[in-house]
């Protein structure tokens, strides 16, 4: 209250002191300092401090992000006049990136939480003029941009393209989108993932900020089906990029698993409204049928069926339990329903454990073998066009597969007459009824459904990671899967892929904070909440469901009414 | 058109409707007042298969209905505009409507046809179409609860409480709007707190007392009873 009291009279006085060529000054002079400092050494002598950092001439390490940043102040002050918060957002994110880099350089592992496991640690003593050049930009720019009257910043943006410009204005998004998965994906040190992600924060602000989100949006969706393909062909094209290494194959289809979970629970949450806080118990049923059907080295059902007669057994398995636990519990309403599926979580959990005839208790199914369909070997590498494939990329497509399966599956029923059945219960019970609704049977629908999804992911799962157990289905993984589908926005696709692979990515990017993963967790689900309810990926009625008694913080993507907003990926 | 024979409706041990007994004749506007909880609610929510009856019979055209679910009486043609007008606060008015319909099995021009007939009933409605419920008055959400109870083009239209909570200029355009279906033959049963704009419009009339029946006779009658003069229309 009280800094925001100060900030708002600091950035008056500034208003009323710089005038136009002043402002233009400082600002270019703030400009100069930052190119200037990030392309000196940021740090003074090198004792392991990783991003080369400490070489003259290029930006290495993290001084790329405050460089890239600085890039569009200079037009946003002079083109584009007016844009003040866009502005800020930059210059703040400079400053912040430099003042981490600061930090990080001279107190490495020393801070607190024990935030980086890198070195640094040299004290002040240790950071170059770079770094404090940078600083001095950053601080001239935030003061530059506060000066900018507040007055007209809320002019849209929205040029007016041929169609084949749109067309290609998408490509490039979604070339950039995935240009930046691939950079971020190879950023290895923590301070140097830190600052992108400080990075990916100020510019994703300053593009909303100019409302180039909401017309990319726009474009998105009046080009469904091109999207839909790129990011389809997108998506078939990403194993060749890794040259033959498993790693990042791996780490996504585990995420396309994932994320065809979380639209499963999207279903029973985001559409029908039924909070499932046992929700990870299906997959789990679905992981044990797919290890105990798939002749695993170590199991107790000595039977090996094919593939996919596995996958329809272990959805149809898992909807069954859908529908035996939702047989009782749906007659209950909100938080009565919440408390009896955590219970009913814990139950199979506990289950697992304890029912050694079957599930081998802790010990788990282990050794699920390579799928082969006739003599294909799934776990073999290929060659396909000379690029190589390691074994995993299968594993891969099969996700695949079933992921497109479930999209496909979900964006059909949000459609449907079920679809906006599930949205009348969720939004007044007793008036869908009246309407004719037959709520309880469709409330089992969408446990049903939300079921299958999950027991059909699971399968898939079991041969993911080729072994299943007790421990991977608990209460945790239920609440990190709701996480991923509140955190990415509820009711919509992108959302749900969105909080599946930053559910996954975050942790594995920064090691250090593995036992702290949670807590990050919590913070980003505090922060989302805070600032955008909604979800990354924001449904268009949820949005009005949040924002109706606060239009002012529906700016981070004003879509024109009536706009579905709907994320990169398609809803 | 509509028979409720004895009906008893209790919420656990407590008996909230200690039978019931009428009827309401095709085209007729029947009427049920009293004061706060005397059962009126409870009686239309239980006929409309809100809530399970614990004995006694509703014979609704000939078939007994007390004990089907309420999506299976909406399709028989019993609609039901809630006390408290439950629109979906976050749909737009057309969606609002368009779920009204949600039971009918007829073509899409058929309900096309009651969309228009409902919205010129309300023409403040198809200004507001695409308007998200929540954000409409309420006397206008009022509007939208009954015009999505007709979208189910319903033989028997139960209206609870429509005048609550409005305003005296938007309570009268309400009842005028009760008027005017009553004039095209819609056959309404009634629950008001404005007993004498209910007395005023009802055929026939019944006054209910912690559950019970203790009155009833046609709208005028009852409107020159003396102890509903001084109960219900605050008269001494």
């Amino acid at each position: 209250m009280i800094v925001s009291r100060v900030a708002t009279s600091t950035s008056e006085r500034l208003q009323a002191t710089f005038t136009r060529p002043v402002r233009l000054a400082v600002g270019g002079a703030g400009s100069l300092l930052v190119v200037a400092g990030c392309l000196l050494p940021w740090a003074t002598f090198f004792f392991g401090f990783p991003g080369k950092v400490t070489l003259a001439g290029f930006p290495g390490g993290s001084r790329l992000y405050p460089l890239l940043l600085v890039a569009v102040a200079p037009l946003l002050l002079v083109a584009v006049e007016g844009r003040r918060r866009a502005g800020l957002a930059a210059a703040w994110g400079v400053f912040g990136i430099t003042a981490f880099n600061i930090a990080a350089i001279g107190f490495g592992r020393d801070l607190p939480l024990g935030l980086l496991e890198e070195r640094g640690g040299g004290g002040l003593g240790a950071v170059a003029i770079g770094a404090w050049l940078a600083l001095a930009g950053g601080a001239l720019l935030i003061a530059a941009f506060a000066s900018l009257p507040s007055s007209d910043e809320e002019r849209p943006f929205r040029p007016g393209l041929p169609a084949a410009l749109e067309l290609l204005t998408i490509a490039l998004s979604l070339g950039l989108i995935l240009f930046a998965v691939v950079i971020a994906l190879e950023v290895d040190e923590t301070s140097r993932f830190i600052s992108l992600i400080a990075f990916a924060t100020a510019a994703g602000m300053t593009l909303a900020r100019l409302n180039v989100f909401a017309y990319v949006t726009e474009l998105f969706d009046r080009h469904r089906t091109v999207t839909l393909a790129a990011a389809a062909i997108a998506a078939v094209v990403f194993p060749f990029t890794q040259g033959g290494n498993a790693y990042w194959i791996r780490v996504f289809a585990s995420i396309g698993v994932f994320a065809a979970a979380a639209i499963g629970l999207n279903v029973v949450v985001g559409l029908a409204g039924l909070l499932d806080l046992g929700y990870i118990a299906f997959f789990g049923v679905g992981a044990y049928v797919g290890a105990l059907f798939a002749g695993a080295a170590r199991t107790t059902v000595h039977v090996k069926l094919p593939f996919l007669v596995v996958v329809v057994m272990g959805a149809v398995i898992a909807a069954i339990f859908g529908v035996i636990i939702g047989a009782p519990t749906l007659r209950l309403r909100g938080d009565y329903l919440a408390i009896v599926t955590l219970g009913f979580g814990e139950i199979f959990r506990i289950l697992a454990f304890n029912f050694d005839w079957l599930t081998r208790g802790p010990n788990g199914i282990s050794g699920v073998p390579d799928l082969a369909i006739g003599s294909y070997n799934f776990g073999a590498t290929n060659e396909v066009l000379g690029f190589s494939l390691p074994g995993f990329a299968n594993y891969y497509f099969v996700e695949l597969i079933l992921l497109a399966a479930i999209i496909l599956a979900f964006t059909r029923l949000n459609d449907s007459r079920i679809g906006r059945a599930w949205i009348a219960i969720r939004e007044d019970e007793t008036a869908a009824a009246a309407m004719g609704i037959n709520t309880y049977r469709l409330k089992m629908l969408a446990f049903g459904i939300g079921a299958f999804m999950a027991g059909a992911a699971g399968t898939v799962n079991a041969h993911v990671t080729t072994q299943v157990s007790p421990d991977s289905y608990g209460f945790l993984e239920s609440i990190l899967l709701l996480a991923a589908v509140v955190l990415g926005g509820m009711g919509t696709i992108g959302g749900a892929l969105l909080g599946s692979a930053a559910l996954f990515i975050v942790p594995e990017k920064l090691r250090s904070f593995q036992d702290k993963r949670l807590l990050l967790f919590g913070i980003a689900l505090i922060v989302i909440i805070r600032f955008r309810p909604e979800g990354i990926v924001a449904n268009r009625r949820r949005k009005a469901e949040l924002h109706d008694a606060d239009p002012s913080t529906g700016d981070a993507s004003g879509a024109p009414p009536g706009a579905p907003v709907v994320g990169a990926v398609a809803q | 058109m509509l028979e409720v024979r004895d009906l008893r409706v209790a919420y656990g041990k407590i008996e909230a409707v200690k039978g019931i007994s009428f009827t309401v004749d095709p085209g007729q506007v029947v009427t049920l007042i009293g004061g706060n909880g005397a059962g009126k609610t409870t009686t239309l929510r239980t006929l409309s298969g809100l809530l399970t009856p614990t004995a006694g019979e509703v014979i609704f055209e000939g078939e007994p209905i007390h004990s089907l679910p309420a999506h299976e009486i909406v399709r028989r043609g019993l609609a039901h505009s809630p006390e408290g007008r439950h629109v979906f606060p976050r749909m737009t008015v057309q969606e609002n409507l368009d779920l009204g319909a949600f039971s009918r099995k007829d073509g899409a021009k058929d309900i096309a046809e009651d969309f228009d007939r409902s919205l010129d009933l309300f023409p403040v409605l198809r200004d507001r179409r695409t308007q998200v419920a929540g954000t409409l008055s309420g006397g206008e959400q009022q509007m939208l609860a009954m015009a999505r109870a007709l979208m189910s083009r319903p033989r028997l239209l139960m209206l609870d409480e429509p005048s609550m909570g409005l305003s005296p200029i938007m309570m009268q355009r309400i009842l005028a709007t009760v008027a005017e279906l009553k004039a095209r033959g819609t056959t309404i049963l009634l629950v008001e707190q404005n007993a004498q704009a209910a007395l005023g419009l009802a055929d026939s009339a019944h006054v209910i007392e912690t559950g019970r029946i203790v009155l009833s006779g046609t709208g005028p009658e009852l409107l020159g009873n003396d102890s509903v003069r001084k109960a219900y229309l605050g008269e001494e």
